[in-house]
């Protein structure tokens, strides 16, 4: 990615439906802490973009204004977002006109200070791509244990 | 006994329906200290199938159970997990129980011989609980590098143990598998001597134990692409046979082996293979002579075991069918036989480290 030494570089498009902006953090793209997930290295800008957009078209949020994505293939089976197996992805609230940036959830959450501590997909934001019908109920009830769809 | 299993059996479904209205099932597995089938709900909570007019919330967030295991020392102590929460109880000598929670999600759980837990923590680890009574229980978080790489445990299963001594087997995805020691002490759990081998190429999804009387460390594991991954013991018989078998359909999701028979789940069907695992212990498989059960569903999202029986989880209901009949289940229509697919043994690089230790966080937590 081309970043120079911008933390999060912004990505020129934005979102369709409430042209939200979106930028590539570099902790994101391999130069994190250790604990830091990670976008798959197979995963464009453009695709990374693209599920945010479609997270924000549909509005898979949570009741703090945080937005889900998935990525799926042709098959409508999900594809891996992270380099370990995460099929979920979290974009923060990307508040009043400031560019946001995502990454992927790891399938369990991790003891730890509340800061640091390893969140979920939430049950809310699966359901409503469970109701869009971009997760089969299968997939659904398969992440909802924290195994992949 | 008044069982609240549905008598209405759609004619595309093998095997009955278990249905409750209450409570959704997200996991089915028996205690194998009374026989007993206990559920786990996608709200946390835990009953028997024998005593379903109560049901436990144990699960802190609410979140679905994924895992149970119970443990016979010094009574019966259960653990259940869920993505976000691990939690214990031990019964305390007077009617009441103990309780432990471990704040962190889990991929599922088992017990030891030894009557402790090991639980898979993902990147995380394992956390591993050995029951005492009367006072704070102790947690242990274990970590473990192999190549500057923290492995990533996602499936165990025993492979063998005397009530001291176990040896577990993982899978840990794109790490490989895992073979690890383990030892009880009075109060916790230690890991020792541990086994990794990985192929770059693969990504390890689910492991069980093949074990008989003639060969008790008998070991399958299941590649994401349907590939399956055999060994007689896994200290000693190497090369492994791995098994290539054309015509399968789907990413796998679970392998479970049945008094000889193996079973396969993917995203697209049920596979039943009839006798494979007895034949390769015996000797008598070859490569290319397989007869595999195929049962084509995209609903199922999980395969429990239970007293001969394969327990198929769909939409928060169970389909029950006896594993030991081929074609499995009641529609003989629903499944399709292929007798003779194109299969082949296929030769597998398995890097291999060894190491023993293991960075370890404890947790004590407060009698209550």
């Amino acid at each position: 990615m081309s970043s120079g030494d911008d933390p999060c570089p912004e990505h020129p498009a934005r979102t369709r439906r409430r042209s939200l902006r979106y930028c590539f953090y570099i902790a994101h793209h391999g130069r994190g802490a250790a604990d830091d997930s990670q976008w798959a290295v197979d995963l464009s800008e453009a695709e990374e973009f693209a599920i945010f957009d479609e997270a924000d078209r549909h509005d898979f949020s949570d009741p703090n204004g945080n937005l889900y994505g998935l990525r799926r293939d042709e098959e409508s089976n999900l594809l891996d977002l992270g380099t370990e197996g995460e099929q979920i992805a979290k974009f923060w609230d990307p508040g009043k006109n400031q560019p946001t940036h995502g990454f992927p959830l790891w399938p369990c959450s991790e003891t730890g200070p509340e800061n640091r501590k390893k969140q979920l997909a939430p049950k809310v934001a699966l359901k409503k791509m469970l109701d869009a019908r971009l997760l089969s109920r299968r997939q659904h009830d398969r992440l909802l244990k924290g195994k992949y769809g | 006994m008044n069982l609240p299993i549905s008598s209405a059996i759609p004619a595309y479904e093998p095997g009955r329906r278990i249905h409750f209205e209450d409570f959704e099932i997200s996991w089915a597995g028996e205690n194998p200290l009374n026989g007993e089938i206990y559920l786990g709900s996608y709200d946390g909570r835990c009953k028997s199938f024998d005593r379903p007019a109560s049901s436990a919330p144990l699960s802190p967030s609410g979140e679905a159970v994924n895992g149970m295991a119970f443990s016979a020392l010094p009574e019966t102590a259960v653990a259940v997990s869920t993505r976000s929460d691990v939690t214990f109880l031990v019964p305390d000598g007077r009617g009441d129980w103990h309780r432990a929670d471990y704040d962190g999600g889990a991929h599922g759980v088992i017990a030891t011989s030894s009557g402790g837990f090991i639980a898979p923590l993902g990147r995380n680890g394992l956390l591993t609980m050995k029951p005492v009574r009367g006072a704070g229980q102790i947690l242990g978080r274990f970590q473990i590098d192999v190549a500057g790489n923290t492995i990533n445990f996602y499936k165990l299963a025993r492979c063998s143990g005397d009530g001291t001594k176990d040896l577990i087997v993982a899978a840990a995805r794109k790490d490989g598998f895992a073979i690890i020691e383990v030892n009880a002490s009075e109060d916790r759990i230690e890991l020792g001597l541990s086994h990794f081998l990985r192929n770059p190429g693969l990504d390890i999804v689910d492991i069980c134990s093949l074990a008989s009387p003639d060969w008790p460390r008998a070991v399958a594991w299941l590649g994401v692409d349907r590939s399956i991954h055999l060994s007689r013991d896994i200290l000693q018989a190497r090369p492994f046979k791995s098994l290539q078998i054309d015509g399968l359909r789907g990413k796998a999701y679970t392998v479970l082996h049945d008094r000889g028979h193996l079973f396969l789940l993917t995203s697209e069907a049920v596979y039943g293979f009839p006798d494979l695992a007895s034949r390769f212990l015996s000797g008598e498989m070859r490569g290319d002579s397989l007869t595999v059960y195929s049962h084509y569903s995209k609903e199922y999202d999980d395969i429990y075991l239970h007293q001969n029986h394969l327990f198929l989880g769909k939409h928060g209901d169970i389909y029950r069918v006896p594993s030991e009949s081929f074609p499995i289940g009641r529609d003989p229509e629903s499944w399709q036989e292929n007798s003779e697919p194109k299969s082949e043994f296929v030769e597998v690089p398995w890097e291999r480290s060894s190491k023993q230790e293991w960075s370890n966080d404890l947790l004590i937590t407060p009698a209550a």
